[in-house]
């Protein structure tokens, strides 16, 4: 027992040594402790917590690294702070690499743009590889693993649930040929929803589907693929990773498709577009999209017509980190959402500086994290509040789970709805459509 | 005693310093420019940026502290002037090792007006450049950033303070001649050995500064260099 666990230590020693190079170490070593992080991190600022402040998490790996793998922090690892990698520091290393968000705000606000989430996805890697993934966050990634999906949804349930999407689509543009078109080969674009959206927000494939019929879109969705998510990703598990973007890519490979155009969820686009690519060693062969990138696209040519007075509530965009800030979709979702409803307001700060949510990264998987989750979530319910908003439109399943929650705990009075549900409820159907 | 004392600071140190500086920092650099063996994407901001528009930014970002400004004014203020103090003495050092004649004369300015000029330029300097020092350090002592330092932060502040306050005594208390120095400066670039200028308070002031030049690239000095390559990278 003891030995197993010496052998895994070794392990994540050595694989330390592969991990922090390059730009990993240049910002370990000019992390200056200046502390301008702290305030800009919602986990910090929504519990005191100093483990929680981006530079400490920099520092905690510093230490184990220079332990290991530099002569000083070999031969006196006192005075260069040097620290052993023991069953304390690797639950240290787990509250705080799993307790981020990952969201990147605190690269905003470093001087020197020193990237902690990539910090953190190095500590994830490590603690991944010592199988030290929190609980929630581990099953949920051997279910996709082994099952092919998140929730372990079979074959036939979601051919049960596409066929209730289908009628609720043919009710809602009252056209009975209207379809949901599965695993068409030779179809322009595959759209792949994720587990989440099947069970709980059905609203969200419905919408895209209504969109697509209003345009008249070359679409289909798969029977095979029909996770976006990567939670590989989130656990840290590199091999999973590599693997769970494969599927993808050999789906769209399989039905001939050009563009893959991904549903309302913040990861999985951040995934797909810049990461995969690191992942499997080439560039893919197609495009990858968000759904508010296709809606804003399609309202630029003209081929949406929308009637914003459907909606008048006061809407606000919550953009989910992996979109906005570490996308670069700042315009579009609020593209379609200004063509959609009748007011929408700006939260501050806003844009690429807008709060996190506090709930992803995959701790909204993690059951033992509720209570940080909702004092991370602590900033962005301030924020809501001051933007006097009365719905909060978002794209991002993670999101809007918190969302949920921290409107149920901090009594907030707001509904959460996605982007393209507002985007469906506003079209205008040609009458005579041929 | 302290001749020899003075005699191995001013002769055979600096040697070591130089060595130790510029090894030190071209280690650091080749290290940072390797590729990680792990395939750990770095795609960190994502945007349509022109190599113009990232060379504009992080020129804007190392002028003006924009980001500094963006978190915390307070510190802004501090923390701009701070290091625009030491841009200004590090100039005003220069008149140690050169005078700037030329200047001088397109100036149409007149030998006292230079010692005046640089008694403004470096007293001002000095004396913001030791108060912005206390002020990080009273800083530092405060939550939460003391939750984040180590020994290390504060020997580095208390080092700088040292070569701050000996540096200010000289400029304020004592009344110092350019030309022993320049003529100590001009024989150590010649590689020539000398004789250690009679100034026990400037060879205390020397001896700091080379340990600060010594400890530079192992420290977290190195974000004057690693900044600018890492803003490089996150804004790609």
């Amino acid at each position: 027992m003891a030995n197993e666990a010496h052998t895994a230590t070794r392990q994540v020693v050595e694989s330390l040594r592969e991990k922090v190079q390059g730009p990993i170490e240049a910002w370990l070593d000019i992390c200056a402790h200046c502390g301008l992080c702290a305030d800009s991190c919602h986990a910090y600022v929504g519990t005191g917590d100093v483990e929680h402040i981006p530079s400490a998490r920099a520092q905690q790996l510093e230490k184990v690294y220079k332990r290991y793998h530099t002569k000083l922090g070999q031969l006196a690892p006192r005075l260069v702070g040097a620290e052993e990698l023991d069953e304390e520091v690797l639950d240290r290393l787990q509250k705080m690499a799993y307790q981020c968000t990952l969201c990147r705000r605190c690269t905003l606000y470093c001087p020197f743009g020193i990237d902690n989430a990539s910090i953190v996805g190095v500590i994830r890697a490590l603690l991944a590889e010592a199988g030290r993934v929190p609980a929630g966050l581990q099953e949920h990634t051997d279910t996709a693993y082994e099952k092919g999906n998140t929730l372990g949804i079979s074959e036939d349930e979601f051919l049960d649930r596409v066929e209730w999407f289908e009628e609720e689509l043919q009710d809602a543009v009252e056209d009975e040929e209207a379809e949901i078109p599965l695993d068409r080969e030779g179809a322009k674009v595959l759209f792949v929803p994720t587990p989440i959206q099947i069970m709980r927000f059905p609203t969200v494939i419905i919408s895209a589907a209504k969109i697509f019929y209003a345009v008249g879109e070359d679409w289909t969705m798969s029977t095979k693929r029909f996770d976006a998510t990567n939670f590989g990703l989130f656990s840290g598990d590199a091999e999973k990773t590599r693997v769970m973007a494969e599927r993808l890519v050999d789906e769209m490979e399989r039905l001939g498709a050009q563009v893959l155009a991904l549903t309302e969820c913040g990861h999985s686009y951040w995934a797909m577009k810049y990461g995969a690519e690191t992942w499997l060693g080439n560039a893919l062969p197609f495009e990858v999209k968000n759904i508010v990138e296709m809606i804003a696209e399609y309202a630029s040519q003209g081929r949406l017509k929308l009637d914003p007075s459907v909606n008048r509530d006061v809407v606000t965009y919550h953009d989910p980190c992996n979109l906005g800030r570490k996308g670069g979709l700042i315009e579009e979702p609020r593209a379609a959402l200004k063509a959609a409803v009748e007011n929408f307001v700006e939260m501050t700060p806003g844009a690429e500086q807008t709060w996190c949510c506090g709930g992803g990264g995959g701790m909204i998987a993690i059951p033992d994290y509720e209570e940080v989750r909702l004092a991370s979530g602590s900033p962005k319910v301030e924020q809501i509040r001051r933007s006097g908003a009365e719905v909060v439109a978002t794209a991002c399943d993670n999101c809007k789970l918190q969302l949920l929650d921290l409107a149920e705990h901090y009594d907030l009075d707001v509904s959460v709805v996605g982007v393209v549900d507002l985007v469906a409820d506003a079209l205008i159907l040609d009458e005579d459509r041929d | 005693m302290s001749y020899w004392f003075a005699w191995v600071v001013s002769n055979v140190l600096p040697f070591i310093t130089a060595t130790v500086f510029f090894g030190g920092l071209a280690y650091r650099v080749v290290r940072w420019r390797r590729i990680p063996r792990a395939s750990v994407s770095l795609v960190v901001l994502p945007g349509s940026r022109s190599v113009g528009q990232t060379l504009r930014e992080i020129v804007t970002e190392v002028v003006t502290f924009r980001r500094v400004f963006k978190g915390s004014k307070v510190l802004w203020v501090v923390s701009w002037l701070f290091h625009l103090s030491i841009f200004v003495f590090v100039l005003g050092h220069l008149r140690l090792f050169i005078d700037f004649t030329w200047l001088w004369k397109l100036l149409r300015l007149t030998a006292e007006q230079v010692d005046l000029f640089g008694f403004a330029g470096g007293g001002a300097s000095g004396t913001v450049f030791m108060l912005g020092l206390m002020a990080l350090l009273v800083r530092r002592l405060r939550m939460p950033v003391r939750s984040l330092s180590v020994p290390g932060d504060y020997f580095l502040l208390l080092l700088l303070l040292g070569i701050a306050i000996s540096g200010n005594y000289m400029r304020f208390l004592m009344h110092i001649e350019l030309e022993p120095y320049r003529a100590f400066f001009s024989n150590l670039f010649h590689l020539r050995l000398g004789v250690p200028v009679e100034n026990m308070i400037f060879v205390l002031h020397f001896l700091l500064v080379q340990v600060f030049l010594i400890y530079f690239p192992f420290s977290k000095l190195v974000h004057v260099i690693g900044g600018v390559l890492t803003l490089k990278w996150t804004l790609r």
